[in-house]
Parts: C-alpha cells; sequence; structure tokens
C-alpha cells in the first residue's frame, strides 16, 4: 500500500508544483526522506526523473506561446551540465547529513524568494556574446504586441548555471529557482521568458546526472516509478486548472510549509 | 522564408510529449506488475550501492519482467533530453548557424559522458 501512498504523494506534488512554479522536487525529496525513510541518496535520484518529465512535457506548451529562448537555452545548458557533472562527482563523496542540511538550507531560501517583487528590469546593452550569438529576441506581450528584450552579462549568467547544475545533481531539484535569478536577475531578461527557457533546461540538466545515477545504480523502480507517474499526472492536472485556482492564497500557506520543512530536513541533518 | 528556430523546435517538443507518454504507459505497465510482490520501502532505508549492470543480469534471471520493463521505461524518460539536444545541433547545421550547432553538440557530448560515468563509480 506505501507504493499507492507514494503515487498519490507524488500526484499532489506535480499538481502543486505546477501551480507554484516550483519543481516538484523539492517535496518529493522531503517525503521520500523524512515520510517514507528512504535513503536520501535514492530520493534525489527519483526525483531527477520526475523534473525530466516535467520538463519534458511542458516544453511544448511554452514553446508554442513563444516564450523560450532556445538560442540562449542551448548556450547555458553548456553550464548547467558541466555543473550536474561536478554534482554527480561530488556526491559520492558527501555524506547524507550534509545533503540534508544543504536541502533544509536551500528549502528556506526558496521560501524566502517566494516573496520575491516580480519587475522586469530591462538591459539597454547586448553582451557581445549576445550579438555573436545572435541571443536577443522577441516574445509576444499579453495585447499581441512583440516585446523586444537584450541578453546582459552572458559570462555571469553561465558561471550562475554551473552552480545550478552541482546543486540539481546533489539534491534532485531542478533548481529552477537559480536558474529564473541568473536569468531575470544578472542577464536582464523578461521573466516570462526566464520562466519558460529555465523549464527548457532543466530537463536537460536533470538528465545528465539522472543517466549517472541510473547508471551508478541509484535509481530503483520499485520508488521513482510511482514518482515519476505521479509527478506527470500531477503536473497535467495542475496545469488544467491553473487559471482557476487561488495561486497567490496557496502560495501564502505553502511558504509555511516549506520553512516547517526546511528546518526538519536541516535537524535531521544534524542528527 | 526560412522557419524560425522557435516553431522547429516546437515541432521536437510535440514528439517529445509523445516521449514522455509513452514512457509513463512502459513504467506503468512495469509498476504494476511489480506491485503485486514489492510493497515495501524498508529494504531502501540504507543505501546499498549496485551498479545497474549487476541489477539487469540479477532481475532476468529471476524473471521479474515488472521491474526490467519499468528501467525501460525510466531509460526512455532520461533518453528524451539527449535526443531533443541532438535534434536541435541538427536544426542548427541545417540554417547554418555552424556556432550554435557545436555548442549543441558539445553539450550532447557532455550528456554521453555524464551517463557514462555513472558506470565504475
Amino acid at each position: 500500500m506505501l507504493s499507492l501512498l507514494l503515487l498519490v504523494i507524488s500526484i499532489s506534488a506535480g499538481f502543486l508544483g505546477s501551480l507554484l512554479g516550483l519543481g516538484g522536487g523539492i517535496i518529493v525529496v522531503p517525503v521520500l526522506t523524512l515520510f517514507f525513510g528512504i535513503d536520501i541518496r535514492y530520493a534525489v535520484a527519483a526525483s531527477l526523473i520526475s523534473i525530466i518529465a516535467t520538463s519534458s512535457g511542458a516544453a511544448a506548451g511554452f514553446l508554442k506561446d513563444h516564450l523560450t529562448n532556445v538560442r540562449l537555452a542551448v548556450l547555458l545548458e553548456l553550464g548547467t551540465v558541466g555543473g550536474a557533472i561536478t554534482g554527480f562527482l561530488i556526491s559520492s563523496h558527501i555524506n547524507s547529513s550534509w545533503l540534508f542540511l544543504l536541502f533544509g538550507g536551500f528549502l528556506f531560501f526558496s521560501a524566502i524568494m517566494m516573496f520575491r517583487k516580480k519587475g522586469d528590469a530591462r538591459s539597454e546593452i547586448d553582451h557581445p556574446w549576445s550579438q555573436k550569438l545572435k541571443l536577443a529576441g522577441s516574445y509576444p506581450n499579453e495585447k499581441g504586441e512583440l516585446t523586444f528584450y537584450k541578453v546582459a552579462q552572458v559570462p555571469l549568467g553561465l558561471i550562475s548555471m554551473y552552480f545550478a547544475g552541482i546543486l540539481s545533481a546533489l539534491l534532485g531539484i531542478g533548481s529552477g529557482i537559480f536558474k529564473v535569478m541568473a536569468m531575470d536577475g544578472a542577464m536582464k531578461l523578461p521573466m516570462k521568458v526566464s520562466s519558460a527557457t529555465s523549464n527548457f533546461m532543466i530537463g536537460v540538466t536533470a538528465s545528465a546526472s539522472a543517466g549517472a545515477y541510473l547508471m551508478k545504480g541509484d535509481i530503483r523502480p520499485e520508488i521513482a516509478s510511482p514518482v515519476a507517474l505521479g509527478i506527470i499526472v500531477g503536473s497535467w492536472i495542475g496545469a488544467k486548472v491553473m487559471t482557476r485556482m487561488p495561486a497567490a492564497h496557496i502560495r501564502k500557506i505553502f511558504v509555511v510549509v516549506l520553512m516547517v520543512i526546511s528546518l526538519q530536513m536541516m535537524m535531521r541533518g544534524l542528527k | 522564408m526560412k522557419e524560425n528556430i522557435e516553431d522547429l523546435e516546437y515541432r521536437i517538443a510535440k514528439f517529445l510529449r509523445y516521449g514522455v507518454i509513452l514512457a509513463g504507459i512502459v513504467i506503468l505497465s512495469g509498476w504494476l506488475t511489480l506491485f503485486k510482490f514489492s510493497n515495501t520501502f524498508y529494504t531502501f532505508k540504507f543505501y546499498d550501492k549496485l551498479p545497474l549492470i549487476d541489477i539487469i543480469p540479477f532481475h532476468i534471471y529471476r524473471g521479474n519482467w515488472g521491474i526490467l520493463l519499468a528501467y525501460l521505461g525510466l531509460i526512455i524518460l532520461i533518453s528524451l533530453p539527449l535526443i531533443r539536444v541532438v535534434l536541435t545541433a541538427v536544426l542548427f547545421i541545417k540554417q547554418k548557424e555552424y556556432a550554435l550547432a557545436t555548442i549543441a553538440i558539445i553539450v550532447s557530448i557532455s550528456l554521453i559522458f555524464s551517463m557514462l560515468l555513472g558506470i565504475e563509480l
């Protein structure tokens, strides 16, 4: 019956994740470790699988709306995949207490970031790398007019992506929060473009480390199957009802939940 | 008019969505078979280093087709982003965007390299 329960929880995780724009991993890893008592390394590996599913499943929708900057995504994937490789290599040498602490810290940070104001700061200058690779782009706004944007600080963006990749591989998260921060904070991309491009990239980042964990034997179908299936179904439902839900209220409640889980994860790490 | 890269990517993404559904169905069929005999997570309380190369022959020998099917589904899912990046590289080559094509090829190779890193660790 535990497997069925895990399936139900994963559906809720996928649902909440797509509603709040967070990855399911942020919920799945604490559930697997704190509630089911599964070793964090199996939990991280199972969670990465679900990230690939949500990213690949949602990409078409964002591309249809012309929000994804594919050219930029390909360049930044260099950073995230490099980071994922580093993260995987570190993971063999780090003990699980540290993983719990790191995860707790990341959750706390994510909870605070949910309060962040969402304003778009545009860049007037296009970085030379961006000019060379023609990374600047445009997207249709609510009125259907094209909004043009430039891309600043490309090298800083790449470095941030490298660290996002490390965290993704270590913690089994998409680390979309860091990707979005790097893109709208450092590279001055519009928020919508950052979110869509981040979603497009997290699948590639996750597959780099998920493939390695699979070979290593850390991805066990007994855990990963209900998690992946649940997240696929849950995020699909979430995307369908997204516009009809009071996301702002759910967000406030969820911030508190995240804080509590974050403390529990850190306490587990200190044990 | 030259087709926009985003429009071409959209077609790849639609294809990938079917990939996710296919992987989901394969995982589900494996999991349903698996479900009958594996109902506890107790074995996963403690980490046990066991490479895939040793797991697969064991399950083939025991005839645990459910687990093997679930593994197949997971492998399909993991390979989807790799397929996407390779197809993106092909798109860029066709559009004579050689700088971005090179980057996409490097990303693909890094992905394969990363997956192989899991062996012998």
